[in-house]
C-alpha cells in the first residue's frame, strides 16, 4: 500500500470521528474542517513516524493537539478581560445531541451562506452548503472554473470569520 | 464554569473523548473537505519531485560546465607569466554558471507561486 492509499483508508475510516473531535473541542465549524485537512495531511507528511499500533489513537491525537493549538491563538489573538474564560477541555463541552443536531449545523450555514454579498453567496450555498464540485458550479453558472475557484477561497474566508466572530461572541456572553 | 490552562489533553482525557464522540453520535464531514485534502497531497508530492528535478538540473549543470571549462581552456605560453591560475579561471567560470542557473530556476520557482496565487 502506498503513502496515498494509505492516506485515503484512513480518511474512510476516521474522517467522520476526527471531524467530531475538532468540532467538539472547537466549537467552530470551519475551523473543525481546517483542523481535519491539517490532521490528515499531517499523518501523511508523518507516516514513518507511525509505529503501526493504533492509527485511530495517533491520528485523534494529532487532531486534539491541533484543535489546542487552534484555541491557544484564539484565546491569544482576543483582548483579555477579567470575566474572559478560556473554554474548558473535555467533559464540559458542548454535545452535539445537547446542543446543535446536525440539522441545526447545517441551517447555520446555509444562513451563513446568505448572509454573504453576490456573487459569493451563491456559490458559498453550492460548494459549502450543497456540497457541488467547482467544477460543476462552473459549468452551471457558465464561468470560468478559476473565477470559482478563487470565489470558493475568498468565500471561505468570508465565513470563517463569521464562525469566528460568533464564537467569539458566545465565549464572551 | 471554572477556569483552565489549554493543555494538550492526556491519553485518558482522549480515550474518553473518542468514547464519548462515538457514542453520541458523529458529524457528517462535508465531501469536500477529502477532495481537498488529496488534492494537497498531489500537489505536495508534485511540488517535491519538481524540486529534486530542478536540483538534481543545477549540478549536473554546474558539472558539465565545470567539465567543459576544464578542457577548454587554452595552454598558457611558457614566456608569458599567467595573471591567475587555473583553478582561479575555473572557480570564476564555475560561480558564473551557477548563478545563471540559480537565476533560472529562481524564476521558475517564481512563475510557480504566482501561478498558484
Amino acid at each position: 500500500m502506498n503513502s496515498e492509499e494509505r492516506l485515503v483508508s484512513w480518511m474512510e475510516e476516521y474522517e467522520k470521528l476526527v471531524f467530531s473531535i475538532c468540532y467538539r473541542m472547537t466549537q467552530d465549524y470551519f475551523a473543525a474542517q481546517d483542523i481535519t485537512q491539517e490532521t490528515f495531511l499531517s499523518a501523511f507528511r508523518h507516516s514513518s513516524d507511525f509505529d503501526g499500533v493504533s492509527a485511530k489513537a495517533w491520528i485523534c491525537r494529532i487532531a486534539s493537539n491541533k484543535c489546542v493549538d487552534y484555541l491557544r491563538n484564539a484565546v491569544r489573538r482576543q483582548i483579555p478581560t477579567e470575566d474572559e474564560k478560556i473554554p474548558e477541555t473535555v467533559s464540559n463541552i458542548g454535545r452535539p445531541e445537547e446542543e446543535i443536531l446536525e440539522n441545526e449545523l447545517k441551517k447555520q450555514l446555509l444562513d451563513a451562506c446568505r448572509s454573504l454579498s453576490p456573487p459569493y453567496d451563491k456559490v458559498a450555498e453550492d460548494y459549502f452548503y450543497l456540497e457541488k464540485k467547482a467544477e460543476t458550479i462552473a459549468r452551471e453558472q457558465e464561468q470560468n472554473i478559476k473565477t470559482i475557484q478563487t470565489r470558493i477561497y475568498r468565500a471561505r474566508n468570508m465565513l470563517r470569520e463569521i464562525y469566528r466572530k460568533k464564537n467569539l461572541d458566545r465565549r464572551t456572553t | 464554569m471554572t477556569e483552565q490552562k489549554l493543555d494538550y489533553l492526556t491519553d485518558e482525557e482522549l480515550e474518553k473523548l473518542i468514547e464519548d464522540v462515538e457514542m453520541h453520535g458523529m458529524l457528517e464531514c462535508p465531501s469536500y473537505v477529502k477532495q481537498e485534502i488529496l488534492e494537497k497531497t498531489r500537489v505536495s508530492l508534485r511540488k517535491r519531485k519538481q524540486q529534486f528535478y530542478i536540483y538534481s538540473f543545477k549540478v549536473w549543470g554546474a558539472t558539465a560546465a565545470a567539465i567543459v571549462l576544464l578542457f577548454s581552456l587554452p595552454q598558457a605560453p611558457q614566456m608569458i607569466e599567467p595573471q591567475f591560475s587555473i583553478t582561479d579561471k575555473l572557480s570564476r567560470g564555475t560561480s558564473s554558471v551557477c548563478e545563471s542557473l540559480n537565476n533560472f530556476t529562481d524564476m521558475l520557482i517564481d512563475r510557480e507561486r504566482w501561478e498558484e496565487y
